[in-house]
């Protein structure tokens, strides 16, 4: 605690400190909301002008950066259906439809308040015991652990956003078909590249993304304003209230669980936190049909999990040196800028450093919550102007979003023919959600599948005894047979519906 | 009705098969073999398609299988009830002009091909040569027909996001390669660039 008091001093007591606390706090929240640019954009691009600042200036605006723009995301996704990053992608699934029902406002106030809350808890985990989870974190979780937690994610993942269990399954395995395209990450031997220098390098995860949500619902939007079905969305300001939250208390506590451990994990993050809890409140949820078309847990669970991740990723960071994310290693390129190594030294070298860095992050979530207020009160207002004005704006920000990354007009190209594919699979009930989550953890479970194999010598009765492979690998068995089982039943709802008709 | 339900099931299972096949043979072009890992390259691409190839087969079976039980409980009377809205939406259809459907199509086929011919342009012309355009196009496509808003938020919107990546962001935005196309971008990120 004394600790913690003197880190909140020293931040508010620097002038200058506290410019670039409220800088790296708007800063991260303008890039996560801008669509085609996010935090890590900021973060590349402020990265060398962090020589000229201290260390614990540095340090600290990448945190604050962090914390807010992971939130500055979930106002994209819910408004217009483009997540400012990944880790915001799954707040789409209900948060966009929750803005076509004229609740965008109740959307943007639950993913404010279980940002903030979802940090808050993450920053205080943190601050209270970070070498310790994080030794036992790192030394419990090697590639088995990690490809069978993917496994679990993925066998979720396909009861996601589809019309159907097979359309769910379809739109996940196609996801990792994607993800295969580049190099082989054991052999470097090129796959699907067709001999293009540009496949070798995989697909970039951007400007599908980009292609996936914003361009195929810009697609979406303007067939129907074409065709004269659009309906016109209300912009109403209204919060979610107390009681809404209380209902919702074991949605909350279980994504902040889920947040912070897949947050600590290296190279899991925020990304899978949010898909992980998304797919983890429709199985506890009585009702799962709503999903998908606008519940507020769907938004709840997302944004708690992501922003859970944040404080979480630090640990493994600053304990161990192991980045979990790309902005994560951006930090340790700011350490190593500043000539300081990052590891369990850390806390007794530069504890002052550390401390500023922890208070930061805490006081950056709680300012999430004041900020967040006041853009459910303003932000939902931009829905007021006709889509027809916002879509070349949109579709602008995209093309340039897709192209920055590698300054490839061949990123743009593969934007517009996934959003042109995401047109069409959306149509025919397929899941981009269930694509994107694909393309994601296809990519890494590979990788954790071939460490794997080699650590176990291929034989599975080995993997299976390691307690908490078997406890995720039969919880993907058991999630599979009953989704499984609920698809081999009789269709009796639609039977029920076509009668009715 | 059904018939069409089942033509378009067809339709999406071959899809699936095909892109499934057509991937399960590339693998057999990743020959290279790894001494640390017996599954090599093809190994990951090979489980996919198979998956892919296994869940379209059940997604048929269990589909056709579904609709058979749908039919074998609807009733006459309903069968009766949906031929008569078959007819009322049919009749309906008939009522809408031709021209207007048309017209329609065009429109949403336009909207698809803008950015396509954008981003043809983009290495051609530039991108701050194509982007009113685009945008002027896109709005007007949407249905935007009063000349000044066009105008003005065409040019609001381009001059924005250009401003917004050129001037602050540094981003390399192309500038085409066509003999004056390519001085004038040139000169306008130089411009912006001061």
């Amino acid at each position: 605690m004394e600790n913690f008091i003197g880190g909140a001093t020293a931040l508010f007591t620097d002038p200058t400190g506290l410019l670039i606390f409220i800088g790296g706090l708007l800063g991260g929240m303008l890039f996560g909301s801008i669509p085609g640019i996010n935090m890590l954009t900021l973060g590349a691009v402020i990265l060398p002008f962090t020589a000229g600042m201290t260390a614990e200036h540095a340090i600290m605006l990448y945190s604050v950066i962090y914390c807010s723009g992971v939130f500055g995301g979930a106002i994209t996704a819910i408004l217009f259906n483009i997540p400012g990053s990944p880790e915001n992608a799954p707040t789409t699934f209900d948060g966009y439809p929750m803005t076509l029902k004229g609740e965008a406002s109740r959307a943007i106030g639950a993913a404010v308040i279980c940002s903030a809350l979802g940090g808050v808890v993450s920053a205080v985990l943190m601050m209270s015991a970070t070498p310790l989870i994080a030794g036992i974190a790192v030394s419990a979780f090697g590639p088995p652990e990690v490809f069978a937690l993917i496994a679990f994610g993925l066998c979720v993942a396909a009861s996601v956003g589809a019309e159907t269990l097979w359309k769910g399954t379809l739109s996940v395995f196609l996801g990792m078909l994607i993800a295969t395209v580049g190099t082989d990450p054991e052999s470097a031997e090129a796959r699907f590249a067709f001999g293009s220098y540009y496949l070798l390098a995989g697909i970039g995860f951007v400007p599908l993304i980009l292609g996936f949500f914003a361009i195929s619902e810009i697609f979406v939007q303007a067939g129907q304003i074409v065709s004269g079905t659009r309906a016109k969305i209300r912009a109403e300001v209204k919060f979610p209230s107390i009681w809404e939250f209380w209902r919702m208390r074991f949605t909350v506590i279980r994504s902040v669980i889920i947040g912070f451990f897949a947050g600590v994990l290296p190279g899991i993050g925020a990304t899978l936190a949010a898909f992980l809890s998304y797919g983890e409140a429709i199985r506890w949820s009585k009702d799962k049909s709503k999903f998908g078309k606008g519940e507020i847990s769907g938004v709840v669970a997302s944004e708690t999990a992501n922003n859970s991740a944040t404080g979480a990723a630090m640990i493994p960071l600053l304990a161990l040196g192991l980045p979990g994310g790309a902005l994560t290693a951006m930090m340790m390129g700011v350490f190593e800028i500043h000539g300081m190594e990052v590891g369990p030294l850390v806390f007794i070298t530069s504890s002052d450093l550390i401390w500023i860095v922890f208070a930061a992050m805490f006081f950056a979530n709680v300012c999430i919550l004041a900020l967040g207020w006041i853009q459910t009160k303003t932000v939902v207002h931009l829905l007021r102007i006709p889509f027809r004005r916002l879509a070349p704006a949109i579709l602008l920000i995209a093309i340039v979003g897709a192209y920055a990354g590698r300054n490839s007009v061949l990123d743009v190209w593969v934007m517009l023919i996934a959003g042109g594919a995401g047109f069409l699979l959306r149509r025919t009930g397929y899941s981009v959600a269930g694509i994107v989550l694909g393309v994601i953890l296809g990519g890494l479970g590979e990788s954790a599948f071939v460490k794997t194999m080699q650590i176990v010598n291929y034989d599975l009765i080995a993997l299976m005894q390691r307690p908490i492979v078997a406890l995720l690998l039969i919880a993907a068995c058991i999630t599979l047979a009953l989704n499984i089982l609920r698809e081999l039943s009789p269709p009796q709802t639609d039977t029920a519906e076509s009668q009715s008709q | 009705m059904g018939y069409l339900q089942n033509n378009k099931l067809t339709v999406e299972t071959m899809v699936w098969i095909v892109l499934a096949a057509g991937g399960f043979v590339l693998t057999f072009g990743m020959t290279q073999e790894s001494s640390n890992y017996r599954f090599g390259a093809a190994g990951w691409p090979r489980f996919v398609c198979v998956m892919i190839f296994l869940a379209a087969i059940a997604q048929f079976l269990v589909r056709t299988r579904h609709e058979k039980h749908i039919a074998k409980n609807t009733t006459d009377l309903n069968a009766h009830e949906s031929h008569h809205a078959v007819h009322d939406a049919a009749h309906e259809v008939n009522e809408a002009t031709n021209a207007s459907h048309t017209r329609g199509r065009m429109k949403t086929l336009a909207i698809f091909l803008l950015p396509l011919v954008f981003v043809f342009s983009l290495n051609h012309i530039g991108f701050f040569v194509a982007t009113p355009l685009l945008v002027w196009a896109l709005l007007f496509a949407l249905g935007e027909r009063r000349a000044l808003p066009l105008f003005l938020i065409g040019a609001g919107i381009s001059v924005g996001v250009i401003l917004f990546f050129t001037s602050l962001f540094y981003v390399p935005l192309p500038i085409g390669n066509m003999p004056g196309f390519y001085e004038l971008n040139s000169w306008l990120v130089q411009a912006l660039r001061l």
